[in-house]
Formats: structure tokens, sequence, C-alpha cells
């Protein structure tokens, strides 16, 4: 197999959840750099149509498709039809749709801890099940790759109060274990990615606060940038990963060697 | 090329080391070591092969890669082939480093000291000893980087016998934790970890004329997620990347290519 063919993605169907912007832009971009054809999910339309606009703007053929994954069972059947019908069977999933809350364990909230787990953990499960036995299984390969993150890795810094996030993160990543052990006898690929610190809309508030102290302990000496995970995602989307599965990927300026 | 796209060539460039690549590749004459060597010089990246003069003499590198002879059991081997390294490039740009080797299962309580030695010696203070000496060549290169190879067995023993290389292995995936943290931000090390991959090392490795109990593949193969056991080619491009700027934030990292064994 020649190095092009490698990570040769052209024409591959991929759906982006969180898609309209931060990291799920950066990979859509990526995979669409290679290739793929790109079906963009987010909750905000204008967000997406602008996210699609630029996409397209570089040769990407993409479409935004806004629905709520915070009510995946809900939306999900409709959502993976119109993908399907608009560019055929998924065969790259990034499950990347993510939220965080920031409160104290002992006042955080019952409402703020389900949202964080019905985003990050729920819908993974909901759309993975459902593109799994639609696209998937049947053809006996596929790629899943959820976006977990170093904070799923271990506890929090001083001074952050994120025990959902890092929770829900952990179970994202256990998750993709145990997916990838169900799947792969179905030739299905299941790996996760734990970014660092990335700044994104998300964490511009932590940042704020801890972002030199995040980077002094970073050993690469820097947060993660625009290009970082793009070749994470296309390495795990395409055949240079052929035999790597269940695996947990930290791109993190190597913070989680320390 | 008949692909749409600016995309594929634009996508690639991020991900793949650029040509001309300097890559020193320490037992390429292995199976691994060929994959990669074939794949590394059709990505026109330059290459050293460091490997025992009898791997080289049975296995040859093609035309254009130079071959050092080198047991990196010894010290002054090691320091001798990266001195010619360093007077033939001045510098180089990646250690992609696959030595290492086991011996015939024996369990810890019949375990003569001597192979304890040689096993670790092998795999792990081989890959000490070429780290110590690509280090100057490395901060005189492009984005450096090494790789080196530690295994499933690093991480999860599922066969009694091979303490030896299982304990090597787990200190492969720490020394690059280690080397990691003392060379950043200039150097990024990072490992691979390959489970049970259908090369002659299932019978103790290329190098090695001692023959190992075989692992039946097939049998094996209904153990891994992925139901088969592994390539050399399977671990080519997980070499590509980590070498490549597609990785240039990830370091101390050890990249399981196992088919799913070890989740």
């Amino acid at each position: 197999m020649g190095v092009q063919q490698l990570f040769e993605l052209s024409g591959r169907v991929a759906l982006v959840t969180g898609g309209s912007r931060g990291l799920g832009l950066q990979m859509a971009q990526a995979l669409g750099e290679m290739g793929c054809r790109v079906a963009l999910v987010a909750r905000k339309a204008d967000e997406l149509a602008e996210a699609e606009a630029g996409l397209k703007a570089q040769g990407i053929e993409a479409a935004g498709f806004a629905c709520d994954l915070q009510q995946a069972t809900t939306v999900v059947p409709a959502l993976v039809d119109a993908v399907v019908a608009r560019f055929g069977d998924i065969d790259i999933l990034v499950n990347n749709a993510g939220a965080s809350w920031a409160a104290p364990a002992e006042d955080y909230p019952d409402a703020a801890w389900r949202k964080v787990m019905s985003l990050n953990v729920d819908a993974p499960f909901v759309l993975s099940r459902e593109v799994g036995r639609r696209c998937m299984i049947p053809r006996r390969r596929g790629k899943i790759v959820n976006i977990a993150s170093a904070a799923g890795l271990r506890g929090t810094a001083p001074g952050v109060h994120t025990i959902a996030y890092n929770t829900s993160k952990a179970a994202l990543i256990n998750f993709t274990r145990t997916l990838a052990c169900e799947w792969g006898p179905h030739g299905i690929h299941v790996n996760a990615i734990c970014p660092g610190f990335f700044p994104s809309k998300m964490s511009a508030g932590l940042l704020d606060t801890i972002g030199d102290a995040v980077i002094a302990r970073t050993p690469l000496r820097r947060l993660g940038g625009d290009e970082d995970l793009k070749g994470a995602i296309v390495f795990l989307a395409s055949g240079a990963s052929r035999h790597i599965s269940g695996q947990v990927l930290p791109v993190d300026g190597g913070a989680s060697a320390l | 090329m008949n692909s749409p796209a600016a995309g594929n060539h634009a996508g690639l460039l991020l991900l793949l080391p650029p040509a001309g690549t300097r890559v020193v590749v320490a037992g390429g004459c292995g199976g691994i070591g060929r994959a990669f060597v074939a794949a590394a010089q059709a990505a026109q990246l330059e290459l050293v092969v460091l490997d025992l003069e009898r791997s080289i003499a049975a296995a040859p590198p093609p035309p254009g890669v130079l071959a050092i002879a080198c047991d990196a059991l010894h010290e002054d081997q090691v320091q001798r082939a990266l001195g010619e390294v360093g007077a033939h490039w001045g510098a180089c740009d990646a250690l992609v480093n696959l030595v290492g080797y086991t011996h015939e299962r024996t369990p810890v309580e019949r375990l003569p000291s001597a192979q304890w030695d040689d096993i670790v010696d092998g795999t792990l203070r081989s890959a000490f000893l070429l780290s110590r000496e690509v280090i100057p060549l490395l901060k005189a290169g492009r984005a450096p980087s090494m790789v080196h190879t530690s295994s499933t067995f690093g991480v999860r023993v599922s066969m009694p016998g091979y303490a030896p290389y299982a304990a090597a292995k787990a200190g492969v995936i720490n020394l690059v934790r280690a080397l990691a943290t003392e060379l950043a931000p200039a150097v990024r090390v990072n490992a691979v970890a390959p489970g049970v991959v259908d090369t002659a090392f299932l019978q103790g490795g290329t190098g090695q004329q001692e023959k190992l109990e075989r692992i039946d593949p097939a049998q094996f193969a209904a153990s891994v997620p992925l139901r088969r056991v592994g390539q050399p080619s399977d671990i080519v491009g997980p070499l590509l990347f980590l070498i490549g700027p597609g990785s240039a934030y990830m370091t101390g990292q050890t990249l399981h290519i196992n088919g799913g064994i070890w989740s």
C-alpha cells in the first residue's frame, strides 16, 4: 500500500458533531482537505451556515444539519436519515459535540450535571448506535472517533470545578474501549482523541484564569492550535490506523505524560 | 491522481514528514523495519538503517539507504554508528527505533540472570543508548522526533514466560515519558506498541537464531476485536504519523496497534 493510499479519504462521508466551530470545525476541515464529504451537525443554524460556506469556499463538499443533540433519542433517527439521503452511508462518525459547566461539587446543580452527561455521553451513544446499525455494521466497516479530553484521564487542577465534564469524558473513554470490543468483529474501529487545552469558546473563561499555568505544565510549552487535531483525526479516520481500535490518543502537548 | 482538490495534497503535507526528512531506522532490517523503509523511501525520506551485521546481510536495505552494522547491546557500537550518521548528514530529524527481541518462554523461577540481562539490555538499555547518542543530532535537526517501540506486553501480560520482555517494554513506555519531559519542547518522543505481528519476530526476531514456541496466528486472532493478527504494514502509518507534522502537539505518548486487544 502506497503512502498516499494509507491516508486516502476521497469520497468518504464524515459526520462531525459540534462541527460548526472550534475543534469540530478544525477536524471537519481536515477531513474535507483529504477528500471527505462532510456533514456538520450543530444546534445553531446561522453558525452552521457560516461553517458550511467556509468549507465550500475551500472546495470541500459540506452540508450543515441543525439539530439539538441534547435531545439525541428524539432527533438522531431523522438526522441520520437526512445525512444518508444527502451523502449516502456514513463512513466516519466524529462524536465531538460537548458541553461543560463549572461549579464546586457541593453546589453542582442537578440540571447542569444532566446537561453535561446528556451531550457528552448519551449523544455519542445514541448516534453511534444509529450510525452503526444503519451504515457501518451492514457494510462491515466504519470509523468512530470520540473526542474525549485530557480531563477524562485525571482530576482537576486547583481552582477548576468541572466534575461533570471530567466524569463524562472518562465515561466516553471507556465507552470507546467497550464499543471497540463489541464492534471490532464487524470491522468497525472505535478510538478516542483526548485534546488538552485548546482555546475555544468553551474553554475561554477557564483559560483566562489558568492559561499561564497550563502552558507551564505542558512539555511542548503552548496551548493547542488551529492545526493540531488535523493529523490525529485524519490518522484515525484513514487506513493508516487500520489495526488500531479501542485506543485513546492524547493530543495535549505531552501534559498527560507528566 | 484524479482526486479533486487542492485538498488531498494540502492535507498530506500537514500530515506526513516532508521529503528529505533524515530518519535513522534502528532495527531496519526486521519485518516492520523493511515495511517502514519501503514506505518511507516512497515518501522520499532520507534513510540510514542500523542493524546487526548478519541481519543486514540477510535482508539488505534497498539502494539509496545507507546501512550501518551495529549491535545495540554494545555502547561503543552505538556510539560509532551514530557518529557515522553525524558524519553522513551532520544532523538527523527522526529516530525510529525498532530494536528488541525475546527468547524462548521461560518462567521466572527458572530464568538465568544472563537471559534476563540480554533481553532487558536488548530491548530497554538499547533504547537508552540509541536515544542518548542521537539527541545531539536531533537537536540540530528539523522538527525532530523519536519513536521507540513498546508492545502490548508493556501494559498487559497475557502469556506466562515473558517476564524480562514485558518488564523491558513497560520500561520503554516510561522511558519515552521521561525523554519527552527532558527534551521538550525541542524534540518530541513517542512510542508505538504493536500487539502480535506476523513476522519472523514470532520466532524470536529477524536477527535471532533461536526459535520461539510458535503463537498460532489463527487461534490468536479469535481473541482480537478486529479478528486478525497485525501485519508489518499496519505499523507503517503510525510510524509516519508520529514522526510527521500531524502529531506536532503529541509527545510522551504510546500508541497501541493491536486490533483492540488491550481494551
